[in-house]
């Protein structure tokens, strides 16, 4: 399983995915506090043609909860990126069938699975964390007064609902049989989240909730409202996890 | 705009990424026979023409091949 992992990491390395998820995070990262910084600048030169229609710029300030904000928007992105990135972890094997001789080898199926498992999950931390530390170095950087409640957490909450997808996403791989599919998949299940979240009762145990961390910092929301969908996204990761080892163990490699 | 002094702490990295992938692209380009369309010579080009990100990322979604 070692020599396992230690393929799927040199793959990553070579096709160049590290390089370029990592390019990619890092402008993310960057382009927070650059926005927050820009902000002031991009009022005053749209001064004149708002002023044409009616609204006045007054004084504009930013601070770290300007970039913070951006941090929160911008995540989105980001997981829409490691899913689109990663959605052809698993099924791209099936159709070069790569995975038919590592079985045959005597490599177990649960095995091959968690090791992709272990190399999604890692993936997507080691971004994270290019992501924030980027948005937090500039941050402190440049508003080092500026005092942000409950940062990490919310973070941390961002990165669980990140996992939560990349959980579907594992499970659709063990099912499906190309990255349409999967995709499709992943999209659904979004979907369903965003649609559930019109009730105003489930709200709270879904995972989207754990998009607003911004809140926290706030002070609109409470840690206590965060804690069923974080429960609920936990137990979710481990089904997923198990379940899809129960189908990838039955599949047609 | 503000002075290029308080935005040189963005650009410097952003340049260092640019430059990075640029690298990378030329690396592969280079060292890959074949590709999925076009020839070395027009990568090499795109490439290097649209270094501000744009050329490395169509290298990557139209030219690589698939391995």
């Amino acid at each position: 399983m070692k020599a396992f992992l230690r393929k799927e990491w040199m793959e990553t390395v070579r096709t160049g995915r590290l390089l370029i998820l990592g390019i990619i995070f890092f402008i993310f990262g960057l382009m927070n506090p650059a926005i927050a910084k820009l902000t002031p600048w991009l009022m005053e030169t749209m001064k004149d043609s708002l002023a044409e229609s009616g609204m006045v710029v007054g004084e504009v300030t930013v601070n770290a909860m300007t970039s913070w904000t951006q941090f929160y928007k911008n995540g989105l992105m980001c997981v829409i990126v490691i899913v689109l990135m990663l959605g052809g972890v698993l099924v791209n094997e099936y159709m070069k069938g790569t995975l038919v001789q590592v079985v045959t080898k005597g490599l177990s199926r649960r095995k091959i699975f968690f090791s992709k498992m272990i190399t999604v999950y890692g993936l997507w931390t080691l971004m994270y964390l290019v992501y924030f530390g980027v948005t937090y170095g500039y941050t402190a950087y440049f508003w080092p007064e500026d005092k942000v409640e409950a940062l990490v957490f919310g973070a941390f909450c961002y990165w669980l609902f990140g996992m939560f997808l990349l959980a579907f996403l594992l499970l659709f791989s063990a099912i499906a049989g190309n990255v349409g599919q999967v995709l499709l998949g992943v999209g659904a299940v979004t979907a369903v989240m965003f649609f559930l979240n019109y009730v105003p009762k489930l709200q709270k145990y879904l995972p989207l909730r754990l998009t607003e961390g911004l809140n926290l910092s706030l002070g609109t929301l409470k840690t206590e409202d965060f804690v069923p969908a974080v429960i609920i996204s936990c137990i979710s990761v481990a089904a997923c996890g198990i379940i899809g080892m129960a189908v990838f163990d039955k599949r047609n490699l | 705009m503000p002075d290029i002094k308080t935005m040189l702490p963005f650009l410097i990295p952003l340049i260092v990424a640019e430059l990075a992938l640029l690298g990378f692209t030329l690396w592969h380009i280079l060292t890959h026979k074949t590709y999925k369309r076009g020839n070395r010579t027009l990568w090499l080009i795109v490439a290097i023409v649209g270094m501000e990100f744009i050329g490395p990322i169509l290298y990557f979604i139209l030219g690589k091949e698939d391995s």
